[in-house]
């Protein structure tokens, strides 16, 4: 094989470095008692059946200039905390230090007995309801939401059906067009028999989701991950790193089985947000309603929501003032990695200053 | 959990002393075993799984090592390549497997036991067959019985052809990764000369060929058909040991699954209601205001009279 010169000696070589990391990382490990997540300082302001909104204040920074609020929107299939992971890699706190009231909507880990919950239930009361506890607790009328991943299609859902209670839409990594040729996750969810699996399993086991999204790339999340870990722990602060994106990713909450069967089958399955056929609750979702201004943020190495779907919100509302943002970094990236909280967290504050007209 | 681990860290200590007597030229470890009671939580998993991939890394290191010496260093590798893929299609088996196993109650029936095993005829598998078909007569259920019995059946053979199905798109996305993965090392440049260099260059050969194979009509749906064949077989179960606790007056699951059904109504009923009283209150604040403003007027106008 021409392209391979491979030597005993420098194989050896390379296990000798492997096994030094490894047992740094065994110590490094075996010293970790804790795996701290949530960096920002907030309060409970408001709950509704197992939804809880936080407020997190403005810090203050002596004479920097307070700015709009914003209402934060997560996705129901993972935690909200990756938006506050740990004080380097939170996107609250970078807000929150920019002048920015932060609200942030927790949806809670489903039981059993949520096995009936709609999408109704989560946009038209749970959301409804946190957009009315931040607008009365920032005393404003209409409050900036901002959506990430299914929390941003939430929110485009929200803000047609409900235009005079958001003032601007910002969102993020968010899944317009549901059946881009790129959309592998939406192509693998055609086939998928949504009844049957809510029939079957009543709330979807979020470890099933979590086993859907590594299949997506089973060799780089597995094999290359894992073959890396000595490098990445064998450092205290990069295993601590590493520990709380795992202990998220792991912590998947189960998916109350009504609204993601409603969410498989409109969304996933025949596209409906698009088309404007969309229904929450008997009522059509008519994206054209939209004409708050449009922050849409897109990750450029987005695997799971690729930004051929995201970029489809350009065309689909009657929004005069959209603007675009597309970072160099993937899903999760766009508000965790490092570069990324370099330009997200600001240009979402010079957006929220700057005029919409 | 623990047991798992304290296995893989003696079978990793037993390796690296085998190798520190065996390895050709002094081995490159010198490594020593933490202790797997000093740790918990996530940290035990991730030490198991290190540990894990160690092995397998270090073994694999090690056959090359063994290879280079026995022919030199301009080897043909292809043993080694056939070894791989003998080992790769073994992981993807293991990983289809445990990704669209059996239902548990299912895959405890399909233990296979020995003739000389004492479980032989008191197996689950037999054990569940005995149960079910003991269902007494008078409840008119035994023909219905053997019905399910072949529905049941049936599903089993399509999740295995569905699992076939789909277990041939892994052999192919195999077998064109390590095709991908032979040409890539003929054109590196510069030539790789590391294992890391080799396996980072396995990875991006396999996700090529996998995101070009997921794409596909056929693959997809596989995919649907093999997790659809799992769901159906899951449910028959479920539906089967719901009628049993019927039969003996136990609730059931598709009773508690009612009951919620009935609680999310009275929730949102209670919630309604709620709301409609909140706004009767804000309404009758507001009557009140009014009132009381009227009354102000009034007293006023009555004054200035």
């Amino acid at each position: 094989m021409k392209g391979l010169s491979l030597s005993a000696e420098t194989i050896r070589e390379e296990l000798q470095t492997f096994n030094n990391r490894l047992q740094q990382s065994y110590q490094v490990l075996q010293q970790i008692e804790e795996v701290d997540v949530g960096a920002t300082p907030r309060e409970e302001i408001f709950r509704n059946d197992r939804v809880r909104l936080y407020y997190y204040p403005p810090t203050e920074t002596g004479g920097s200039k307070l700015l709009p609020p914003v209402l934060i929107c997560y996705a129901l299939v993972n935690r909200p905390y990756i938006a506050d992971l740990q004080p380097d890699r939170s996107l609250i706190g970078s807000l929150t230090r920019q002048g920015v009231p932060v609200y942030l909507i927790d949806w809670g880990y489903p039981e059993p007995s949520d096995r009936y919950l709609t999408l109704e239930d989560y946009i038209e009361d749970y959301l409804d309801s946190c957009v009315r506890a931040s607008s009365k607790h920032a005393a404003q009328e209409k409050i900036n939401l901002l959506g990430i991943c299914q929390g941003g299609t939430f929110s485009l859902c929200y803000t047609a059906l409900h235009p005079e209670r958001i003032e601007r839409l910002i969102t993020l990594v968010t899944p317009v067009d549901f059946h881009t040729a790129d959309f592998t996750l939406s192509h693998l969810a055609m086939e998928v028999d949504a009844d049957l699996a809510v029939e079957t399993y009543g709330n979807i086991p979020g470890e099933l989701l979590n086993d859907t999204y590594n299949s997506l790339m089973p060799m780089r999340l597995g094999v290359q991950k894992n073959l890396g870990l000595p490098k990445q722990l064998s450092d205290r602060e990069k295993a601590l790193n590493f520990l709380r994106m795992e202990k998220w990713i792991n912590d998947g909450p189960d998916q109350a089985g009504e609204a993601f069967k409603q969410f498989i089958q409109q969304f996933f399955q025949q596209n409906l947000l698009l088309k404007g056929e969309a229904e929450i609750g008997g009522w059509k979702v008519d994206l054209k309603q939209i004409k708050q201004p449009i922050l849409n943020i897109i990750g450029r190495h987005d695997h799971l929501v690729p930004p051929s779907s995201s970029k489809a919100l350009k065309q689909a509302t009657s929004s005069r003032h959209y603007k675009e943002l597309i970072v160099d970094a993937g899903h999760i990236g766009v508000f965790v990695s490092s570069r990324a909280l370099k330009q997200v967290p600001a240009a979402i504050c010079d957006w929220l200053d700057s005029p919409a007209d | 959990m623990a047991d798992d681990l304290l296995k893989l860290m003696q079978q990793w200590a037993t390796y690296l002393d085998k190798q520190s007597h065996e390895a050709p030229g002094g081995t490159p470890f010198n490594w020593q075993s933490p202790d797997p009671t000093s740790v918990s939580g996530p940290q035990a998993e991730l030490i198991s799984l290190l540990t894990q991939q160690s092995l397998e890394f270090a073994r694999f290191a090690e056959q090359i090592i063994e290879l280079i010496e026995q022919q030199g260093r301009q080897t043909e590798l292809s043993a080694l390549i056939n070894h791989f893929q003998d080992h790769l299609r073994r992981l993807t088996q293991e990983w289809i497997l445990s990704r669209w196993q059996l239902p548990e109650q299912l895959g405890a029936l399909f233990r296979t036991h020995s003739f000389q095993d004492d479980l032989l005829l008191d197996n689950p598998f037999i054990h569940g067959l005995k149960s079910l078909l003991n269902t007494p007569d008078q409840l008119g259920l035994q023909h219905s019985l053997q019905q399910q019995l072949k529905s049941g059946v049936d599903l089993l053979i399509e999740y295995e052809q569905a699992l076939r199905q789909y277990s041939a798109h892994y052999s192919e996305i195999n077998s064109s990764a390590t095709r991908n993965f032979l040409d890539s090392i003929e054109t590196a440049d510069p030539s790789i000369n590391g294992l890391g260099q080799l396996h980072d260059l396995w990875v991006e050969s396999y996700e090529e060929c996998y995101s070009k194979a997921i794409a596909t009509l056929d693959y997809r749906k596989a995919h649907g058909r093999i997790s659809n064949a799992v769901m159906r077989l899951r449910l028959f179960l479920q539906q089967l040991r719901n009628t049993q606790l019927q039969q003996l007056g136990i609730p059931n699951e598709a009773q508690l699954s009612q009951i919620h059904q009935q609680l999310h109504q009275q929730r949102r009923e209670l919630k309604s209601l709620k709301r409609e009283l909140s706004e009767l209150t804000e309404l009758k604040e507001e009557i009140e205001e009014l009132k009381r403003t009227l009354g102000e007027k009034n007293g006023d106008k009555g004054n200035n009279r």
